[in-house]
């Protein structure tokens, strides 16, 4: 009897007991795994009230890295001068650049810094206002000034009508006073010996009717009006006058003054207007110049230029080539043109490897071949090879008096219309760097 | 132990005069590669000469400095303790920009010391320096500026949907009263019916949801993370929801801001096809503003703020958390701090992360730029060699296919995805500093969100577009699983050590996550003043250890406990004899 109740109490209550026990025991063990959604960690007391305590010392710099560092801090103490320098001038840019998202600027006047380049021994800085909305709602007028140490004087008025337009007209003056130009004679052998300098003051305005929305498809009609004149230079030795036989230069000390009529336009077919890598752009200007006074002289000029994009496999990688034609040709009772009227390798025209202004005459032809890849966002590198001449006549171009240059360089898009480029070209005239602002090449 | 700043002491005893100049030249000093503590210093001296109020907060909190107790143990961070509003500061934007973009850059790759250093690696020394912040259990504990959450105790999904707070909408219509005017989002102030400020930004047009969506997916997981992130929701509204508040349509504080010009700036956001404007709203954050902290420094004026912000370990690991959701904007400025009043003009600063609209495949603008990730916007490694080998590299950014189509979603992948190869746009001085250590302890955070947390995170933001939903789930998934392996295979992801019952038990967070099956682990045990000095070895085939027969007669014993058949970094742990049991002291890991 008494071993039966055991046997059933042993079956109906300790059994069932154990196996409650053990699974509690189970349930007690079993730990969320970590990643689910039960999971806690186990040890840590996140919940834990705040006290007075800190979990550790403030940091400082170790004691041997200080002694390993300290002689390297102070011999780069000038560099770091730099950067501070740098820095600081960041902060003030970059506010100029921080777009206001608030609203489009439709209208109003502001004014900006304005930084001139014309060689890496030119760089000029002045004010530029620009006041949108005038003369017309849509207009935009900007006046912008410069000077550089070497007292090269720019300012630039445009008024323009709203981009972007199929119908458009450019109002522009400029006046600009250089007293360190560079002359090396005429022609395309002249030493680079005979360097002289002079000062040459231009003014000029033209108006032109645009006709064409797209800067890269548009004709344009100008008239307008130039003055020049050339004086006895300064920063720079020797004087033009000094070291040349009086009547050599044509012009030498004679102004002149013209009247102007013409035509140009762009066509392209390009994949992207700032970074083209694919497509053809072709360019033509002419002008025709009449003399003010009897004394000046009547020319036409002309323009030729055809740029080609071909990619290298993909986009980033291109291969460019660009051809420039250029020309000064007398008219009418004229049959000597002024020396600073010629055809001349400086901005646009200038050639690779050698001194800007070194080569003039009546024409002047240029070709190139780049090979532009990406190395980040906007910023290309570039090799270069360029042949270019001058010469008083088409017929007098040959392959073999080209000047060769070759080098490479830097090209920075800023926009469709402009770019920032350095470079560094080889010629037998040396090393020549360069640093160009604003050219759409 | 008296902790102090080195150099401090000395350079307040210089007359005031000279303490400019000399301050000055000390900055020049401190302006190394590597994060200087001197700088604050130094500045902070040079303040102190001028007589300004600078230099009294400073003062007051030496006294504090050398008073406070550190415990190595505690999970509670004590910088919150009250103090005097600090003055208001913040690096200049750009010229941070410039330091960290550029300047930072050219500075690291000339460092000769960092290069010698990279040579004594060579020979098995480890001179990287270890976060500040960390507890004895390889831990940050809580502060202002991080809370653990997740990877300590799973948030439960409905409270992960939620975020910092439950959903509060501002309710309409909405007063206008000020208009963003710098960054590329186009946003603006208002003031809600019911009086609540809130800062609205429109999502880029063309891409409803785009920003918005990304910012409520990133600020979601981080706030379940562990950070402080503000009170953001997707909004759609239309322009009759919209009150310009008359002062600031008749330009009573600046340029009038007239009805055309709401017009014009709303034209340039994205629009829902009902014709509703897409953007998000942000409550605005109480207390005082004190501007953005610089990761190069400590905030001036706050004596709480201990240490230099690139050595905590919540902004060391943080680069993890970042290349998941990929946070390829984040910078100092994309932080804020904050003065909470807590009692009679004293409070403490907390520190916020915000701004997180760029990230997953989003920008202002719209999809986030190819490389945007990948690269620095300065890269000076890529450049390098994409100059050498004449274009004709190709990077990972140009081999992984970003493009979702989806314009709620944007640029973003996961296949050809590096954990390890992501870039902000400009190099974060937290994320140069980053070990092993916080690199693990990242990815441990990251690991620990499940396949329903992340969906929920992206429930957040209530995207329109089913396909949006599923594709982020996707790739942030694939992401998550692509960082654990990645991490876990670098450091031995053994972690939360704990005694119970005369046995070692640990976690192995691969097994847990499921990367692998049941593995078996290598202890060498070392115990000063034992008996068995030499190092004992043994195998475990599962997650246990018995304590017993180790280090017997001694108080202290040392664990390192590796991967059988792994090169993962192994765990160290040590643990101490209290009353006759043993109790885990401090772990380490990598």
């Amino acid at each position: 009897m008494n071993g039966g109740r055991g046997a059933r109490l042993r079956r109906f209550v300790l059994l069932p007991a154990c196996v409650i026990v053990a699974c509690g025991t189970g349930v007690a063990h079993a730990e969320g795994r970590f990643g689910d959604s039960t999971w806690v960690a186990p040890g840590a007391s996140f919940d834990a009230k705040p006290s007075d305590a800190r979990v550790a010392a403030p940091d400082h710099e170790r004691g041997w890295e200080t002694a390993l560092r300290a002689p390297f801090r102070m011999v780069f103490v000038p560099m770091r001068a730099v950067a501070m320098a740098a820095e600081a001038v960041a902060d003030v840019a970059g506010s100029r650049f921080d777009p206001d998202t608030s609203r489009p600027r439709t209208s109003g006047v502001s004014i900006q810094p304005r930084i001139s380049f014309d060689g890496l021994d030119d760089i000029g800085a002045g004010p530029a206002v620009t006041w949108i909305g005038f003369p017309t709602s849509t207009a935009r007028l900007q006046l912008a000034g410069t000077w550089s140490p070497v007292d090269h004087r720019r300012v630039r008025l445009t008024v323009a009508s709203a981009p972007r337009r199929p119908l458009g007209v450019r109002v522009r003056a400029d006046y600009d006073s250089k007293p360190n130009r560079r002359h090396f004679g005429i022609g395309n052998d002249t030493p680079e010996t005979d360097r002289s300098y002079y000062l040459l003051e231009r003014a000029s305005a033209d108006g032109a009717l645009l006709v064409g929305a797209s800067p890269l498809r548009q004709l344009r009609i100008v008239g307008g009006y130039s003055a020049m004149s050339p004086r006895r230079g300064y920063h720079g030795r020797p004087l033009l006058e000094d070291v040349s036989p009086p009547g050599s230069v044509p012009f030498e000390h004679r102004a002149t003054r013209e009247l102007l009529a013409g035509v140009s336009g762009d066509l392209a077919a390009l994949d992207e207007g700032r970074d083209p890598s694919r497509g053809v752009h072709g360019r033509a200007e002419f002008q025709r110049a009449s003399g003010l006074r009897s004394r000046d002289p009547d020319y036409d000029q002309w323009w030729l230029e055809g740029r080609g994009y071909v990619p290298v496999f993909a986009k980033r990688r291109v291969i460019v080539v660009r051809g420039v034609l250029s020309g000064v040709e007398p008219r009418g009772d004229t049959s000597i043109l002024p020396f600073y009227r010629l055809a001349v390798s400086d901005g646009a025209s200038r050639f690779a490897g050698y001194h800007t202004e070194r080569f003039r005459d009546r024409r002047l032809a240029l070709a190139r071949i780049e090979y532009r890849w990406v190395i980040v966002r906007r910023l290309n590198a570039l090799a270069l090879y360029e042949r270019s001449a001058v010469a008083p006549r088409m017929e007098s171009f040959t392959f073999r008096d080209a000047h060769e240059a070759w080098g490479g360089g830097l090209r920075l898009a800023l926009n469709e219309q402009s770019t920032l480029r350095f470079e560094l070209a080889r010629s037998v005239e040396g090393n020549q760097a360069a640093l160009v602002v604003g050219g759409d090449f | 132990m008296r902790p102090r700043i080195a150099g401090r002491t000395a350079l307040e005893r210089i007359p005031g005069r000279l303490a400019p100049a000399i301050g000055l030249l000390s900055a020049l000093l401190a302006l190394a590669p590597a994060p200087a503590p001197a700088a604050p210093a130094a500045r902070a001296a040079a303040a102190a000469g001028a007589g300004g109020k600078r230099g009294a907060n400073e003062a007051s909190s030496r006294g504090a400095r050398d008073t406070t107790r550190i415990d190595e143990r505690t999970w509670v961070d004590s910088d919150r303790r009250p103090i005097q509003r600090p003055p208001d500061w913040e690096a200049s934007y750009w010229g941070q920009l410039a330091r960290q973009g550029i300047i930072d850059p050219v500075s690291h790759a000339l460092d000769v010391p960092d290069k010698l250093l990279l040579v004594a690696r060579a020979f098995g020394a480890r001179p990287e320096r270890e976060a500040v912040n960390v507890n004895a259990f390889d831990e940050a504990p809580n502060s202002s500026w991080f809370t653990n959450r997740n990877h300590l105790r799973a948030i439960p999904v409905a409270e992960l949907r939620k975020g910092p707070d439950p959903v509060v909408m501002p309710a309409k219509p909405w007063t206008l009263t000020s208009v963003k005017r710098r960054g590329w989002t186009i946003g603006f102030q208002v003031k809600d019916a019911r009086g609540k400020k809130w800062l609205v930004k429109l999502d880029p047009r063309g891409y409803p949801q785009l920003s918005s969506g990304a910012d409520m997916v990133a600020r979601t997981l981080l706030h379940a993370a562990g950070y402080n992130v503000s009170h953001n929701e997707p909004v759609e509204f239309a322009r009759d929801d919209l009150l310009i508040d008359p002062d600031l349509e008749r330009g009573a504080k600046g340029e009038p801001f007239t009805g055309a010009d709401l017009d014009s700036l709303l034209a340039r956001g994205a629009v829902f096809p009902g014709g509703g404007h897409s953007g998000f709203a942000s409550l605005f954050l109480s207390g005082h503003v004190l501007g953005a902290p610089s990761m190069n420094r400590r905030r001036p004026g706050d004596s709480n703020d201990w240490y230099t912000h690139a050595h905590r370990r919540e902004l060391r690991g943080l680069f993890v958390l970042c290349s998941w959701i990929n946070d390829w904007d984040t910078k100092d400025h994309q932080f804020l701090d904050l003065f909470v009043e807590t009692r009679d003009s004293l409070g403490h600063v907390e520190h916020y992360f915000l701004d997180v609209g760029a990230s997953l495949g989003a920008a202002a603008r719209g999809p986030k730029d190819l490389p945007f990730g990948y690269e620095n916007e300065f890269d000076l490694p890529w450049m390098a060699r994409r100059l050498l080998t004449l274009g004709f590299v190709e990077e990972p950014w140009r081999r992984a296919r970003q493009e979702t189509g989806i314009p709620s979603v944007g640029n973003f992948e996961s296949e050809a995805y590096r954990p390890e190869h992501f870039r902000t746009l400009v190099p974060h001085p937290a994320f140069h500093a980053m070990t092993d250590r916080d690199g693990y302890w990242g990815a441990k955070i990251v690991a620990s969100f499940s396949d329903a947390q992340i969906a929920a995170a992206v429930e957040a933001a209530r995207y329109r577009d089913p396909r949006a939903h599923e594709v982020l789930v996707r790739n942030l998934i694939a992401r998550r699983d692509k960082i654990t392996r990645h991490w876990f295979e670098r450091v031995a992801p053994l972690d939360f050590f704990d005694v119970q019952r005369g046995t070692l038990r640990f976690h192995d967070l691969a097994v847990d996550v499921g990367m692998t099956g049941e593995r078996a682990y290598d202890v060498v045990a070392d115990s000063p003043g034992s008996r068995d000095r030499a190092g004992r070895r043994v195998r475990l085939s599962r997650a246990e250890l018995p304590l017993a027969g180790l280090g017997e007669g001694a108080s202290r014993l040392s664990l390192e406990i590796s991967i059988a058949g792994s090169r993962a970094r192994p765990a160290r742990v040590e643990l101490e004899r209290k009353n006759s049991a043993w109790i885990v002291t401090r772990v380490r890991h990598g």
